[in-house]
């Protein structure tokens, strides 16, 4: 039995640490008036892209949750680690 | 030294490198269409990858972006996935007949990897159900302890040997109720096997209850071992609406390889039938996904000068020439790729509705595929020639 706290490990996985992630941000306007723009803007988000009511920015962690509860806001998807689709063992259940 | 042709070998080609992030792979999607646009050309966009965060059920943001982005010439194949033998997914559609309470459980169990050297057990499993069920979503650990989350809230315990975070939200479109559980423990504590997600009712309503999905996140990080079903393992992006989705069969098991230059007999390998990894669908909400299967075992590509061993070992490299063998749904999503590049040369203007229209209808089944559609197959299996000969549909 390893007695050493679980939290001592947080650091490998940089869970508590701020940081810039990458969000996408579904808004109720297509596209996105200059007001909620320039409100979210304001609440940290750095936009790259705007696609339809859609943008494609990122933000820190920390202040992901006031876009949250903007009144502007459908949804906010934070990035997410995808893989590849490669399948590399030789054979079934190897 | 062009001994082996792609499907399309004369298409140009853009490639966007990607850090693998979900939403980092929206403008990339973005800008190939631009560059498109720029150069008046048609374009299909291969993603072989994928990922389980999310609804699967296209509605994902991400998604909505690809789905907002493809249009006439603008077309976007995704694969399904490998993860059929994964055990990844979890779920119950609950009898809205039944007397008793809704209870639903699904056993898991923690596979410990290396992370900056450590080496941990770490699991992040997120349930889905429905916006109109009330249920109540538990963790119960190893010890027997039981966790859940307020409804819109996040919570984070500490309990020395092991530490679970919870949260929970509404999704963004459907308002489906998202609960996440993420645990980190250590190999030591043998706390890697004995973790539940319990989904019950308080008490018996009389509104049915839906459906109940539960996938672990990353198929390094542990799998279901109770409860689970092999099914609704298309990843994200592959669950957008307007993607061609793509899973893999066989058609190699032998290629000459390093560094002896002896043929590689794969025998456990069945030709023509479907990919043991290929990924099942449907989506959660009930499409048809995969929408068709194309080649992806062993497939002969152009090896990269700068492919390391690690990732690419002799066993897989063609004896005496720049290629490699590689399989998945990634090699398989490149096909239907080249196929719907080559009806674009002929049609330009063709949207993905019609495209996919076009796919479904020359596509070919045998005794393998079985009817469909399944869940394995989609449609069945890409027809390249039969494709190009598809006349407009109404």
């Amino acid at each position: 039995m390893n007695d050493r706290p679980i939290s001592e490990l947080r650091y490998v996985t940089a869970s508590d640490q701020d940081r810039r992630i990458k969000v996408a941000v579904a808004v109720r306007n297509r596209p996105p008036s200059e007001e909620a723009l320039k409100r979210l803007r304001g609440l940290g988000l750095t936009v790259d892209r705007i696609v339809g009511n859609k943008i494609l920015g990122s933000v820190l962690s920390s202040e992901r949750n006031g876009l949250v509860a903007d009144a502007d806001i459908l949804a906010v998807e934070e990035g997410a680690q995808l893989s590849l689709s490669h399948s590399l063992s030789p054979n079934p259940d190897t | 030294m062009r001994r082996w042709r792609g499907v399309a070998s004369e298409a140009d080609l853009a490639i966007v490198k990607t850090t693998m992030d979900s939403v980092g792979i929206a403008p990339g999607v973005a800008h190939i269409f631009d560059v498109a646009e720029e150069r008046s050309q048609p374009c299909v966009i291969n993603l072989s990858l994928g990922g389980h965060f999310g609804g699967h059920d296209g509605s994902s943001v991400v998604e909505r972006v690809i789905d907002e982005l493809s249009g006439p010439g603008r077309i976007v194949a995704v694969a399904a996935g490998n993860e059929n033998s994964r055990k990844l997914h979890a779920g119950i559609d609950l009898n809205p007949d039944r007397k008793v309470p809704a209870r639903w459980v699904a056993d898991l169990e923690i596979e410990p990897r290396m992370i900056n050297g450590h080496l941990l057990g770490m699991l992040v499993v997120q349930v889905w159900h429905q916006r109109e069920d009330t249920l109540d979503v538990y963790l119960r650990s190893p010890t027997g302890e039981m966790f859940s989350v307020e409804a819109e809230t996040s919570t984070a315990v500490d309990r020395g040997s092991f530490s679970v975070q919870a949260s929970h939200r509404r999704a963004g479109y459907s308002a489906d109720h998202v609960t996440t559980f993420g645990v980190e423990t250590l190999p030591q504590t043998q706390l890697l096997t004995g973790w539940s997600i319990i989904v019950q009712e308080a008490k018996r309503g009389n509104a049915p209850v839906g459906a109940i999905h539960a996938w672990v996140l990353n198929r390094d990080m542990g799998h279901f071992t109770h409860g689970t079903a092999q099914s609704y393992l298309v990843g994200m992006p592959g669950t957008a609406f307007s993607a061609i989705t793509v899973a893999s069969y066989a058609t190699r098991r032998t290629w000459t390889a390093e560094p002896d230059g002896g043929r590689r007999p794969l025998d456990a390998i069945n030709l023509e039938d479907i990919s043991y990894f290929s990924s099942p669908g449907p989506t959660r909400d009930r499409h048809n996904k995969p929408e068709v299967a194309a080649p992806g075992q062993w497939i002969l590509a152009p090896l990269s000068s700068t492919a390391s061993e690690v990732h690419v070992p002799e066993w897989m490299r063609v004896h005496d020439r720049p290629y490699a063998a590689m399989q998945g749904t990634s090699m398989a999503t490149p096909y239907v790729s080249g196929a719907i590049a080559l009806l674009l040369e002929r049609a330009p203007n063709l949207d993905w509705a019609e495209i996919k229209r076009r796919i479904i209808k020359s596509a070919r089944t045998d005794r393998f595929t079985k009817p469909s559609w399944n869940s394995r197959w989609g449609y069945g299996k890409l027809d390249v020639e039969g494709l190009l000969k598809v006349e407009s549909g109404p």
